[in-house]
């Protein structure tokens, strides 16, 4: 069984892991969104909200996007 | 004297110069994954050209639901790796390396599977938006999951440790988020809506 190695690989991962609950919980509210509402303009609109906060935070937390402008250092 | 790096090609360079070499390499990568991304982001425009916002009644919610779970966590599992392999941890950024290629082949499954039971045609407006966009995404899963599966091969030597050693890596993770962020969007586009 692999184990982690430092404190601050420890802390790198807790943050991977509450960015997945956040976008786990986003994804059920999608869901529970959908299968109630019957306004499809009101529907659009926050599944639209929901999927940009999704992206948001995979970019952000994920695929590091400030290292583009920040460099290498960013992490 | 200045600090060296030594490339996973196995070339020493001066530091700073790896540095650079993976800035330049990361904004190429994005370039093309915004190229890439208008590309998805065409298919779901014409999605809702075609076929308004109406999905198809036989759609399976619940399997939806599962591979777009799937997806998110092994989105989870391929960030584990990549850290694990910038702070040295080969061994557990090899095992979610694995991990991420298991899901992304049981995602690929699900959408093959919903393809078999899809009670719509291709030659119907909506059909022809869920296969298209399905196929295409499909398409860069199973790119995806072949990036990955070299990344494990390649990474059993313990190269890609620390520093600007991890980039091949965070290349194909980053590729393998960015399948997921378009999924983010196509879920809902096909699912979803009413």
């Amino acid at each position: 069984m692999s184990t982690l190695n430092s404190a601050a690989e420890q802390v790198a991962q807790r943050r991977g892991l509450m960015v997945f609950l956040a976008l786990a919980v986003l994804t059920v509210i999608e869901y529970i969104v959908a299968v109630s509402l019957d306004s499809v303009p009101v529907l659009v609109t926050l599944l639209v909200i929901a999927a940009g906060a999704k992206c948001w935070a995979i970019t952000v937390y994920f695929m590091h996007i400030s290292k583009l402008w920040r460099g290498e250092e960013a992490h | 004297m200045a600090a060296t790096a030594t490339l996973p090609h196995g070339h020493e360079v001066d530091a700073s110069h790896a540095a650079r070499r993976v800035r330049i390499n990361r904004f190429g990568l994005w370039l093309f994954l915004a190229s890439d991304g208008a590309l998805f982001a065409l298919f779901a425009a014409s999605r809702f050209y075609i076929a308004g916002t109406a999905i198809s009644p036989h759609l399976n919610q619940l399997l939806g639901l599962g591979i777009t779970s799937l997806l998110l966590l092994s989105s989870f599992t391929a960030y584990r790796a990549e850290t694990a392999f910038t702070y040295g941890n080969t061994s557990h950024g090899r095992a979610m390396l694995l991990a991420t290629v298991l899901m992304g082949f049981m995602f690929f499954g699900g959408v093959v599977y919903e393809w078999s039971i899809a009670e719509f045609s291709p030659s119907e407006a909506y059909g022809t938006a869920f296969f298209s966009m399905t196929g295409m995404h499909a398409f860069h899963v199973v790119t995806g999951v072949f990036f990955l599966l070299l990344m494990w091969a390649r990474s059993g030597d313990g190269k890609f440790t620390g520093g600007t050693n991890v980039w091949p890596i965070t290349a194909a993770v980053i590729y393998w988020h960015f399948v997921d962020v378009v999924w983010v969007f196509f879920y809902p586009t096909l699912y979803l809506l009413k």
